[in-house]
């Protein structure tokens, strides 16, 4: 499983590159899809079909209007003239496939969730929607969606289809219902899940110690950054260990023993498990009990927030933690805006026996497109869809003249990324600093990423977005590409039947055990208790549930 | 008056006011804490360096909020909801809570119209049925969606109407020897003399519809027509450059200084409105108007 | 006969309010029914899954269904004593100030917390009670241990139920001032008169004078009892007092996050209603019982 997918990105990647080094950088007018050859990375897709290749990025026959439920927060960003429906992206894509584009509707966060409900609740659905993946499957039941298999098919542009395999199949497959492929699902960067050691170069360097490779070293640098500069411990964070995202999480300490809790995941013998009660689990949180009675780990870090956190980081306080590549975004901003003399550098730490980092993935696709059964052109949908991720490559470049570049102005917000994007970026930008290829061969984020660090070169820190983004990628992404880490992908990122009433009481239940483990009030063993509760309580059934859907 | 009394007195009045001052003062702090947040820097109010005063002074958050007419539009649709809305519930609420404050032997229904409205008030289908309602009577995209449903403010008649039965039994009396009906009586009598409550309820209804921001959310699609609360709650400082990529990371990147100048600047116009309704709390109405 | 004629006047002045009220409170009472299906959206009313009273008996059929429910009551109706108490105390001693100028701006500078969201709140309430906060400095000094205010079972609910009384006495308060300025002066003339001190009067005049308020205000409040105060508490609870915070709200909230549950909310806004209503309908008859007092 790991080395398909190794090989899958590792193919991704070559393509990739064999792309940039063909393409131009997209000037204004010229199509932004350039060379298509090579872009194969030899993955099946869900029904082959040896249709001719329609022109992907062609006008659409007859006009055709597309209403959308915009999910998209306000934002004052874009000049006079543009508003999230019509700005000079949308009005790009408008004009090359004859196209217009309306915003049914526009909210965002919990409110967008309910709008979408609402929508299907009262029967009035726009053309298309961003939905997540029960939704999809009670749209596909209640015979809401159209089948988007043959347009897909027909129409999907080889680059798009290039970032769908990035994903080593799973992005369609979760879309695809009986065969059926029922939406366009989006890709998240994988990089974005995968948890590296942030840690105060320059405090390393005061005191005169290695930089971090064994979880010891952590546990070192921890107590003497608290004893000689004041700082508080390790930071964690309420969210203990989870399966995406996770800043100042503790996901690296549990995988360094092989536990991937909130996981489900398959064990030696090839059975589906969930990763919370695996005995590898008891191990770690031992660990961590261990580590929080010596005073490793920040005493309060139970009831920190994130902006808690933030403030210490910011403030000097803290000097280690546990974060994803895109710290230098926020708040390590922050902390050299305040301090100049702050040097964050990313490891991949803790290291296990065989020198490598072991991390949980996350699902590569969480959110699905759908089009409205009866809509008369998924054509210009896929179409759409080609143009976005093209441009969202190319970060706009040529297309966007007044309006800053955001991929969230474009007609779907739907994020169409690779699966390796960021490694992927941050490897080009390397070699062209390394001397080993032409700075001409970059383009979109990867050529500003360039720029910025060449910005920062000059003059370190003074513009600090530049610092940040090459910050972001070539100290924090770049570690993650190659092969330094070990990478565990889920089995089961979705939601069964019992889940639903059953799962937030067995969620109390693991992070209140937790907790108490780990802060001490409760005794390790009681960790013994819960997983007999946890399987009595529903957990047992749930586990088959997982296996059936798995099985399909 | 003696003397000692006059000490005590101002003792008590002295000890009053200490308190007083002491509770104000908390209420205080926390207000300057944000205004002060909202007029610092970015990295200072992360590094949680402020406290009462503005550090790397900065109006930059106010910049962004107001330099897009969204806001203004927004702005005065809110003022029109307030308007209309509260005009709306103003008349209702002043004369439903007339007849409910009559006895049972004078308006036998009234028993019947207190625990329905009652019951109107405490139960409801929840919000998908509610929408679909408002969806079929063709309300949506128009300010009367932010208006008409919350028509009624049942909680603001039963306080009324409590205090229109508060007032001397007397006053209805002479107005009915005089030959007046439940109208004049009404407009002539009950309401001035209910300059206080009236006042109350005003303020509850007018503060009810600048807050709200739900129903603009569900209701409202075209974006000329949001209230400001809905628009102003969904702003989001976008970030510098195109890092976290989903939408809901866009989200926790939350700005604590521009999180302050948002409460700032939609409770300013709030900050005006009660000392104008002040006024009218004042003693002593029916002093005099009812001989015993 | 003047009876009659003056009746058809009330039903017409309430007659406007009840057609709003029919079409926007009565009408929606058919998406009850959501309560009892397993609602799914795309599925609408009509198409969803009837299943009884599944959804009613799942919050009690809960390990922690006790401890959510005392939690709910316990919070929800510290509250409302709090939130009667405190306003009502500073509503007399406003009342009682001298300088009509102060009056003004004190009045209005204490209203003011209620339009701050539970969102900024919380992280200032997280800041104060910080080990590095300013409280435990404080407790530092007096027992050389700072306490884990936010983490602790025993704190967690007082926390809330103070800040929130904190946030809402001014705005509360209003109410009371509006009731006080009703008393007819005459009644404090003629107790001092009759030789009445300051708490006399008090317990003679004032207060009687604005009991009516008080009993309405707390009998609406106790309607409310199930609802102990979502937002707030969202944004300042964590993990390890889910045994002391964990309210009603809160815990179907964790629910809908895995999948929306249109059925469950609807049953639990149904049973809170229920209760709230019944709850004020024995108020009401123990007051007219017990105290002869009309309060609807």
């Amino acid at each position: 499983m790991r080395i398909r997918l190794a090989i899958g990105i590792l193919a991704a990647t070559v393509a990739l590159a064999a792309c940039s080094s063909n393409g131009g950088n997209g000037e204004s007018g010229s199509n932004p899809a350039s060379s298509p050859a090579g872009a194969n990375s030899g993955q099946a897709s869900p029904s082959a079909s040896s249709e001719e290749q329609a022109d992907p990025y062609g006008p659409v026959a007859k006009p055709v209007t597309i209403t959308i439920g915009k999910n998209a927060s306000q934002n004052t960003d874009l000049p006079a003239g543009s508003t999230i429906e019509d700005n000079e992206l949308t009005r790009y894509i408008s004009q090359k496939l004859n196209v217009t584009f309306k915003d049914a509707w526009q909210a965002s966060g919990d409110g967008y969730t309910q709008k979408v409900s609402l929508t299907l609740a009262s029967g009035d659905l726009p053309d298309v929607m961003v939905v997540n993946k029960q939704q999809l499957v009670q749209m596909t039941n209640a015979g809401l969606i159209e089948d988007l298999t043959d347009s897909f098919n027909k129409y999907v542009s080889p680059n798009l289809k290039a970032a769908y395999d990035s994903t080593n199949g799973y992005s369609l497959q979760s879309a695809t219902i009986d065969g059926k492929l029922m939406g366009l699902p989006n890709i998240n960067p994988g990089a974005d899940a995968e948890n590296l050691l942030w840690v105060r170069k320059d405090w390393l360097d005061e005191l005169g110690l290695q930089e971090p490779k064994t979880l010891d070293d952590i546990i070192a640098i921890s107590k003497a950054f608290q004893e000689k500069k004041g700082a508080v411990g390790l930071l964690g964070s309420q969210t203990i260990v989870n399966v995406g995202n996770n800043p100042e999480g503790f996901d690296t300490i549990f995988s360094l023993f092989n536990s991937y809790p909130k996981m489900w995941i398959q064990d030696d013998s090839g059975k589906v498990v969930y990763g919370s009660i695996t005995p590898e689990t008891k191990t770690a949180l031992a660990k961590l009990r261990e580590m929080y009675q010596d005073g490793v780990i920040d005493k309060e870090f139970a009831v920190k927030t994130g902006d808690q956190n933030n403030e210490l980081i910011v403030s000097g306080k803290a000097g280690i933690y546990f974060g994803p590549w895109w710290e230098p975004f926020s708040p390590l901003n922050d902390s050299i805006t305040q301090d100049s003399k702050a040097e964050w550098v990313a490891y991949l730490a803790p290291l296990g026996e065989d020198g490598k980092l072991n991390t949980h993935n996350m699902a590569p696709s969480d959110a699905y497109l759908v089009v409205r059964k009866g809509f008369e052109s998924p054509e210009a949908v896929i179409k759409t869809a080609n143009y976005q991720f093209d441009i969202d490559q190319l970060q706009g470049e040529g297309i966007v003249k007044n309006d800053p570049y955001s991929w969230t102005n474009m007609p779907f917000t739907l994020l169409l990324s690779r699966y390796d994007d960021k490694e992927s970026k941050a490897l080009a930008v390397q070699k062209v600093i390394d001397g080993q290829a032409s700075a001409d061969s970059l383009q979109g984020e990867a050529a500003q990423v360039y720029q910025s660090y060449l910005k920062d070169k000059q003059n370190p820190k003074k513009d600090v977005a530049a610092w940040s983004q090459a910050h972001a990628f070539l100290t924090g992404a770049l570690p993650l590409a190659g092969d330094g880490l070990n990478k565990k992908m889920g089995v089961f990122y979705d939601v069964t039947d019992t889940m639903k009433m059953k799962w937030a009481n067995l969620q109390k239940l693991e992070t209140e055990t937790f907790l108490k483990i780990i802060l001490g009030t409760e005794p390790l063993d009681s960790f013994d208790t819960f997983v007999e509760k946890w399987k009595s309580q529903g957990g047992d059934q749930i586990t088959k549930e997982v296996e059936k859907e798995i099985a399909k | 008056m003696p003397a000692t009394t006059r000490k005590n007195f101002s003792t008590y009045h002295t000890a009053i006011f200490i308190v007083l001052l002491c509770v104000t003062f908390l209420c205080l702090m926390p207000l300057i804490y944000i205004v002060a947040l909202s007029f610092s820097s970015k990295s200072a109010a992360a590094a949680g360096l402020v406290t009462f005063y503005p550090v790397d002074f900065t109006t930059f958050s106010y910049g962004y909020i107001l330099k897009d007419h969204r806001f203004f539009t927004a702005f005065g649709v809110s003022v029109e909801r307030v308007i209309l809305g509260g005009l709306i519930n103003f008349v209702l609420t002043v004369t439903m809570a007339y007849p409910l404050a009559k006895e049972g032997r004078e308006f036998r229904a009234r028993t019947f119209y207190m625990w329905f409205i009652l019951f109107a008030m405490m139960f409801n289908g929840g919000l998908i049925p509610w929408y679909i309602v408002v969806k079929t009577l063709h309300l949506t995209n128009s300010i009367w969606a932010l208006v008409l449903p919350g028509a009624v403010p049942v909680f603001n008649v039963v306080l009324l109407m409590n205090f229109y039965r508060g007032l001397p039994k007397e006053i209805g009396e002479a107005a009915i020897m005089d030959g007046a009906g439940p109208w004049k009586s009404l407009l002539y009598l009950y309401i001035p003399l209910s300059k206080p409550a009236i006042a109350t309820v005003t303020l509850f209804s007018i503060v009810g519809h600048w807050n709200a921001f739900f129903d603009g959310m569900i209701l409202v699609n075209k974006q000329s027509l949001i209230p400001l609360q809905t628009y102003i709650q969904q702003l989001v400082v976008a970030p510098v450059q195109n890092s976290a990529d989903r939408p809901e990371e866009l989200a926790k990147l939350s700005v604590r200084t521009f999180n302050a100048a948002k409460i700032v600047v939609t409770m300013l116009p709030i900050l005006l409105i009660y000392p104008f309704l002040q006024k009218y709390f004042v003693t002593g109405l029916t002093l005099g108007s009812v001989k015993e | 006969m003047q009876n009659k004629l003056n009746n058809r006047h009330y039903h017409l002045m309430l007659f406007p309010g009840m057609v709003f009220l029919i079409i926007f409170s009565i009408v929606p009472l058919f998406g009850i029914s959501i309560a009892f299906q397993d609602f799914i959206p795309a599925k609408g009313i009509w198409g969803s899954r009837w299943i009884g009273w599944d959804n009613f008996t799942y919050m009690f059929q809960l390990d922690d269904s006790k401890q959510i429910f005392f939690n709910t009551v316990f919070i929800s109706l510290m509250k409302i004593i709090l939130n009667i108490l405190v306003p009502v105390t500073f509503a007399l001693l406003l009342h009682d100030l001298m300088y009509v100028r102060v009056k003004r701006w004190i009045q209005t500078i204490v209203y003011l917390p209620h339009f701050l969201s539970w969102v900024i709140l919380a992280g200032i309430l997280a800041d104060m009670l910080g080990s590095q906060g300013i409280v435990n400095r404080l407790v530092t000094y007096f027992r050389g241990e700072p306490i884990f205010f936010l983490g602790s079972n025993f704190w967690f609910p007082i926390i809330v139920i103070v800040s929130d009384v904190w946030k809402e006495f001014g705005f509360n308060a209003v109410i009371f001032i509006a009731a006080l300025t009703a008393i007819n002066p005459s009644l404090y003339e003629a107790a001092e008169m009759d030789g009445a001190g300051r708490f006399a009067k008090l317990r003679h005049v004032t207060l009687p004078g604005i009991m009516p308020t008080i009993v309405l205000v707390a009998t609406l409040n106790i309607g409310q009892i199930l609802n102990a105060g979502f937002d707030q508490i969202f944004n300042l609870y964590n993990p390890l007092v889910y045994s002391s915070g964990d309210i009603i709200d809160t815990y179907v909230y964790r629910v809908g996050l895995i999948q929306a549950q249109y059925g469950l909310a609807t049953a639990v806004g149904t049973m809170k209603s229920v209760i709230g209503f019944v709850l004020i309908f024995l108020s009401n008859r123990l007051a007219a019982k017990y105290a002869n007092y009309r309060i609807f």
